[in-house]
């Protein structure tokens, strides 16, 4: 073991105790224990879905053969088609219509779930649980209910993201009104404020930069979302990207791929800059 | 311009700018959008007959929508340690305190582009390769993780205090004892609550990733509105629902749990 190499040469006397050597620590034994049952149960889970995960090594040639069909991307596309700055822009649009939307909708709502501003306790927990159920279901699923609606084009992605925004920008917001300085709306609610009164002038001036900060996150998340949608029907870089798997052109799929990380990435440093200029501005008037 | 008793109406100038420019940007977005509310409005009554088409739900293929929903949580329970252990080696060569510069660029690099990637790009590819399947979807569950726990892991690495390192390194370690004794201490507590919350991500990811090939309880909603059998899907969507309430219930236990354990150990 170890520890009894590092003692000096000299208390070797001392050091000869009966040392259980043989005997594995308690520590070993149970990161043992542990690693040998996440083990056993990854090789379970495999069995159970009838997976073969070493498909990666046999198939690899498969993965050989993609890349010499995909290189070089087809990047006259963004010199050629009119239709690519289109789709570019539909997805920005769905996704930016869906945040303003979805987001003016869920700071409505999310005075009804916050604790502090909601009618009663009923109200507040009725919301609370319409907000999450909102949230777990799958955007694609609403998508496809507006498709019969308004058919297929970026105006479906831009509904399925407003009222997929909703539950996810309400509990934010929710959260940031259940989180104010307490003694404002004391204050407030001494003077004999109406709950109008203490919403505008105790909780408003606070919770401003906090519900803007969370419709940037949700612009955020929107960007991608609204990708995603267009895969199944809603226009934009997605729609684009599925149609040029289903004609088998790697070229411009993987060209599309490379729009899509460009994209995402130029968005999250736009939204980013114009996030701390707005806020920055705001503190500033302070 | 001023009103009375030198009321100043330039106090609304600013917002005055920020609403004026925020309605050019939604009449633009909505151009380019094809956003016509009188068509939506003018449909709403095939919308409600849809949404009628799915009620009640159908109760006979709740055994089958239990099932795949296990499938679900199988796929995510294999991704999730996958992608945690690629993730620990990009994170690991992503902190500037540990990895050489010019790896450290590469996995910052690398990691940048995959957050920036939609899981369902990348299940994409790996149907090409792999076909439709369990396979490649676990696959891209997992190389989803490492964007966000790549990220968190190299930015909590990169926070490590010198002192600690510069002490294991004075015994004369190696650079894999280095972080087997100096990092991977410091920072595995919140990796492993990271990873708790990334498999609550990744319950969602899949059913979104099951409806383009993956299988699932995501594929069984996608292949029953594919049909028309408006009725299964609803059966469907609420098992999803169900699925990811309890997989949020779950992870928040499981993440208070060992953040109180690694505070208790602090």
């Amino acid at each position: 073991m170890p520890r009894a190499r590092l003692w000096p040469e000299e208390m070797s006397d001392v050091a000869k105790v009966e040392v259980p050597y043989k005997l594995p620590s308690r520590s070993f034994l149970e990161r043992f224990l542990i690693l040998s049952g996440i083990l056993a149960a990854t090789i379970a889970l495999f069995a159970a879905l009838d997976v073969d995960p070493f498909v990666f090594f046999t198939e690899f040639y498969h993965v050989k053969r993609l890349v010499v069909d995909m290189m070089p991307p087809r990047l006259e596309l963004l010199f050629q088609s009119k239709g690519l700055y289109d789709s570019i822009g539909e997805t920005i649009s769905a996704a930016f219509l869906g945040t303003v939307f979805g987001g003016a909708l869920a700071v409505g709502f999310s005075f009804f779930a916050a604790q502090n501003t909601a009618p009663s306790k009923w109200v507040r927990s009725g919301m609370r649980t319409l907000l999450s159920v909102e949230r777990a279901i799958p955007e694609f699923a609403t998508l496809l209910i507006i498709i019969s609606v308004v058919g297929v084009g970026p105006f479906t992605s831009t509904v399925a993201l407003t009222i997929a925004s909703i539950g996810f920008c309400g509990r934010l917001c929710a959260d940031a009104i259940e989180n104010v300085d307490t003694r404002q709306v004391e204050g407030l609610d001494v003077l004999g404020s109406s709950r109008w009164q203490t919403i505008r002038y105790a909780i408003l001036p606070q919770v401003g930069p906090s519900f803007l900060s969370a419709l940037f996150y949700m612009f955020d998340v929107n960007l991608r979302r609204a990708i995603v949608l267009g895969y199944f029907g809603g226009g934009g870089l997605g729609f684009e990207l599925e149609r040029s798997k289903g004609m088998l052109q790697y070229k411009d799929m993987l060209a599309y791929t490379l729009c899509i990380v460009a994209l995402v990435m130029v968005m999250e440093r736009v939204s980013d800059f114009l996030r701390k200029q707005i806020l920055n501005v705001d503190t500033q008037l302070k | 311009m001023s009103g009375i008793d030198g009321y100043d109406f330039r106090r609304y100038r600013r917002p005055a700018a920020y609403l004026t420019s925020l309605a050019a940007l939604i009449a633009l977005a909505a151009w380019q959008a094809e956003v016509d509310l009188g068509m939506f409005f003018r449909n709403a009554d095939k919308g409600v007959a849809q949404l009628g088409a799915h009620f009640p739900p159908d109760s006979s293929v709740i055994g089958i929508m239990v099932k795949e929903s296990l499938i679900t949580v199988a796929m995510a329970l294999l991704a999730t340690p996958l992608g945690g252990a690629i993730s620990l080696v990009f994170g690991i060569a992503a902190a500037k305190n540990i990895s050489p510069p010019f790896i450290r660029s590469i996995a910052r690099g690398l990691i940048s582009i995959e957050r920036a990637l939609p899981e369902i790009v990348v299940l994409l590819f790996l149907i090409v390769v792999f076909g439709i399947g369990y396979f490649a979807g676990i696959m891209a569950l997992a190389i989803g993780c490492v964007g966000m726990l790549g990220r968190l892991l190299g930015d909590a690495i990169e926070e490590i205090d010198k002192k600690t390192l510069e002490s294991v390194e004075l015994v004369g370690v190696t650079r894999s004892q280095l972080v087997r004794y100096a990092v991977l201490p410091e920072v595995l507590p919140a990796f492993i609550s990271n990873l708790i919350f990334r498999f609550e991500v990744n319950i969602r990811a899949s059913v979104v990733l099951g409806a383009v090939g993956a299988g699932g309880v995501g594929y069984e909603l996608g292949k029953a509105m594919d049909l028309s059998d408006y009725q299964q899907a609803t059966t469907a969507i609420l098992a999803i629902v169900v699925l990811v309430l309890l997989s949020e219930r779950l992870s928040d236990f499981l993440r208070k749990k060992v953040n109180a354990k690694s505070a208790a150990l602090a």
